[in-house]
């Protein structure tokens, strides 16, 4: 909605006053409102799950007595749908609320996660067939270079030295049967 | 607790594999503060995993060592990098970083790592003292109070997440329903397992704890990481000892900090963050030279430090004395300490008393050998911190995969850990904090079993006929109230002031 334009300084100075006031009485922004609400929809997504499976739990007692295993997950479910809409409606109707600006994704990072994750669940693949030690530091080696590791010393010594420790730590020192 | 207790406990830790493994977790525990980036919570959680091949008095010393030189290590970045190392040291950057500006970085890690000493035994005499007459009045809980006190533990933990009440107690319902995967604990019928036969146990909470608290962190930092983001460390570190005109102005704000954080650990929930802050402040208003607080006063930072370290023993007590984590870090060793077969609660200091009593000594000697190992390592250990992130990432990284698969040997239980690392990143991304999540799965079947029982028992009345569970409860209900209500009036006083000033300036 835009302001009038003053015709007077005194005006002037009383449209900026209320501006001020309506900014510093203002809720959420509306990105954390887009935010609220993606947040409230996998919380009642949740919720739904279980109440959707919730009738394979078999019902002893009769209707919803406090000997039915269906009790406490549907009271924590239709509690969490409440607070669901409470986190979406509460910053609308209360002033003063926390506007949360996470820090901006870049591609390049999100790009890097998705190689390290494959990158992870390949070698999580490799044990049991390959040694422990030397599978640990090629892909230590592999993550330092998607991660921006590009030295003899980030590539080579520091996996190197990694698939050692966890050679000692994991296999000499607390026996975890992982090659 | 008797004589033979105490001796037992304390021979059980100079066992020269305890003393091992405590150095082993100081150590770690120092560079886990060091480096900005790893909390303490997730230090702790990453050593869940590999810990548990340990017999359990030597996991306990490793993560109670690791959540000790933590609360050394954080102050480094703090005061050479403006960045605290964890929410715990944030007071430390107020007077912290102006002094290694102005070269007296040395001066300033000295006197924080005293400070931190003496916090850190304020807080082991509240444990030693407060502890058995805390666990004696909780032997008196039945269903109804049990069940109380978790909904007071949970309600804590969300009530202490400033300005995301809602989202915090989303957090704690999505961790209660996580616990109700696996077995129903009165009738034991299956819930929730979907055909999945590693589900049957319930969801296994150390890889929930390492993906939410470990994995999803490093996960958010590669997604934001940007290269003007790499901190300058401050280089020139100055002299290192305070002088004697120096430690007597200090002794004032180090006893202040003291007190507050010792009482402040007390309240389940409530961190070192608070407290350091609190104890800042009250120096500050308690100094005889208030002006210098916020631009490099040795007072603040020492204040701010020995409150901070002092919230330990209280944390320690709660967890122990009543089986309510008094901060993240203890709801991680709970989960630990319940796969060792330790119950944390009043009955552990009637059926184990010397566990106590090592639990004990082994912070007291951590807390010296950290004491003189930072002093002596500072210097070495500030280099560290111009190290590039990717290594810290790669470490974390493996580590989490490695520290998983030894809890079970289980290749489901990485699975679980990396799932729920995405769900900690989505949690992150959208403000939901993890530790009610976490408290609630690892509490949600002693809340679901007791409030059942207490229902069986005499229904609704068992509850609302207890004093102390009605008690409990108001508690409960009064940490979910105020903090939201304090907010909302501070911020129309801020308002007002800001309308006020802002007319006063257009008038002039």
């Amino acid at each position: 909605m835009t302001q009038p334009i003053p015709k007077t300084a005194d005006e002037g100075k009383n449209q900026s006053g209320h501006e001020l006031q309506s900014m510093l009485d203002s809720t959420v922004t509306p990105r954390t409102w887009i935010r609220n609400l993606v947040a409230s929809i996998a919380a009642i997504g949740v919720a739904l799950i279980i109440l959707t499976n919730v009738n394979g739990i078999q019902a002893q007692g009769g209707g919803l007595s406090a000997l039915n295993g269906r009790f406490w997950p549907m009271v924590l479910a239709v509690s969490l749908i409440v607070i669901a809409v409470g986190i979406v409606v509460v910053p609308l109707v209360i002033k003063g609320g926390r506007n949360y600006e996470p820090e901006s994704v870049t591609m390049v990072g999100v790009g890097k996660l998705v190689v390290g994750t494959l990158l992870v669940i390949g070698f999580v693949m490799t044990w049991g067939t390959i040694q422990f030690g030397v599978s640990t530091a090629v892909v230590a080696a592999a993550l330092t270079f998607i991660f921006g590791g590009r030295n003899l010393y980030s590539l080579v010594v520091f996996p190197a030295a990694l698939g050692l420790v966890f050679h000692f730590l994991f296999i000499v020192a607390l026996k975890v049967p992982i090659q | 607790m008797s004589f033979t207790a105490i001796s037992e406990g304390v021979l059980a830790i100079l066992d020269p594999s305890v003393l091992l493994w405590i150095v082993v977790g100081l150590l770690i525990g120092m560079l886990v503060g060091a480096f900005p980036g790893i909390t303490s919570t997730m230090g702790v959680a990453l050593a869940s995993g590999f810990t548990l091949t340990l017999e359990p008095l030597q996991g306990l010393a490793v993560l109670i060592t690791i959540y000790v030189g933590s609360t050394y290590g954080d102050r480094l970045p703090a005061i050479l990098l403006n960045t605290p190392g964890t929410p715990a040291s944030i007071s430390s950057t107020f007077d912290g970083y102006p002094l290694a500006k102005q070269g007296k970085a040395g001066l300033a890690l000295t006197s924080s790592a005293i400070g931190t000493a003496v916090g850190l035994m304020a807080g082991i005499a509240v444990l030693a003292i407060a502890g058995v007459p805390l666990a004696a009045f909780a032997l008196r809980f039945g269903p109804p109070e049990l069940f109380a006190l978790v909904v007071v533990g949970i309600t804590m933990m969300v009530g202490s997440s400033t300005g995301r009440l809602w989202k915090g107690l989303a957090a704690g319902l999505f961790g209660l329903l996580l616990a109700t995967v696996g077995r129903d604990p009165i009738t034991g019928d299956e819930r929730f397992t979907f055909g999945i036969n590693e589900l049957n146990g319930g969801i296994p909470f150390i890889p929930v704890i390492i993906g939410m608290f470990g994995l999803a962190e490093i996960m958010n930092q590669i997604i934001t990481y940007r290269k003007s983001q790499d901190a300058q460390v401050v280089a020139q570190l100055g002299e290192w000892w305070p002088n004697k005109a120096l430690m007597k102005r200090l002794r004032k704000p180090t006893a202040i900090g003291a007190v507050t954080g010792a009482g402040i650990g007390l309240v389940p929930a409530v961190g070192g963050d608070i407290a350091g802050i609190v104890g800042w402040e009250n120096a500050r208003k308690a100094s005889k030279h208030p002006q210098e607080f916020g631009k490099g006063s040795l007072e603040g930072l020492t204040a701010g430090d020995t409150s901070s370290a002092a919230t330990l023993g209280g944390s320690l007590t709660t967890t122990l004395a009543l089986g309510v984590p008094g901060d993240s870090v203890m709801a991680v060793m709970i989960g630990s300490m319940l796969v060792w077969g330790i119950t944390p609660g009043p009955s552990l200091f009637s059926d184990s008393p010397d566990l106590v009593s090592s639990i004990v000594g082994i912070m007291v000697i951590a807390t010296i050998i950290t004491l003189v190992l930072s002093l002596m390592r500072m210097r070495g250990v500030a280099q560290l911190l111009t190290l590039p992130k990717h290594y810290i990432w790669v470490i974390v990284m493996l580590f989490c995969l490695g520290g998983t698969y030894s809890v079970q040997n289980s290749v489901f239980d990485v699975g679980m850990m990396l799932v729920f690392g995405l769900v900690g990143l989505f949690m992150l991304r959208f403000d939901f904090p993890p530790g009610p999540a976490v408290l609630g799965l690892i509490l949600g079947p002693l809340a679901e079993s007791n409030l059942r029982r207490s229902l069986v028992i005499e229904g609704w009345a068992s509850i609302y006929t207890s004093p102390i569970a009605v008690t409990l409860l108001s508690i409960a209900a009064l940490a979910l109230i105020l903090p939201p209500m304090k907010h909302y009036v501070q911020t129309r006083r801020e308002s007002k002031i800001n309308v006020g000033e802002v007319k006063e300036l257009i008038n002039n």
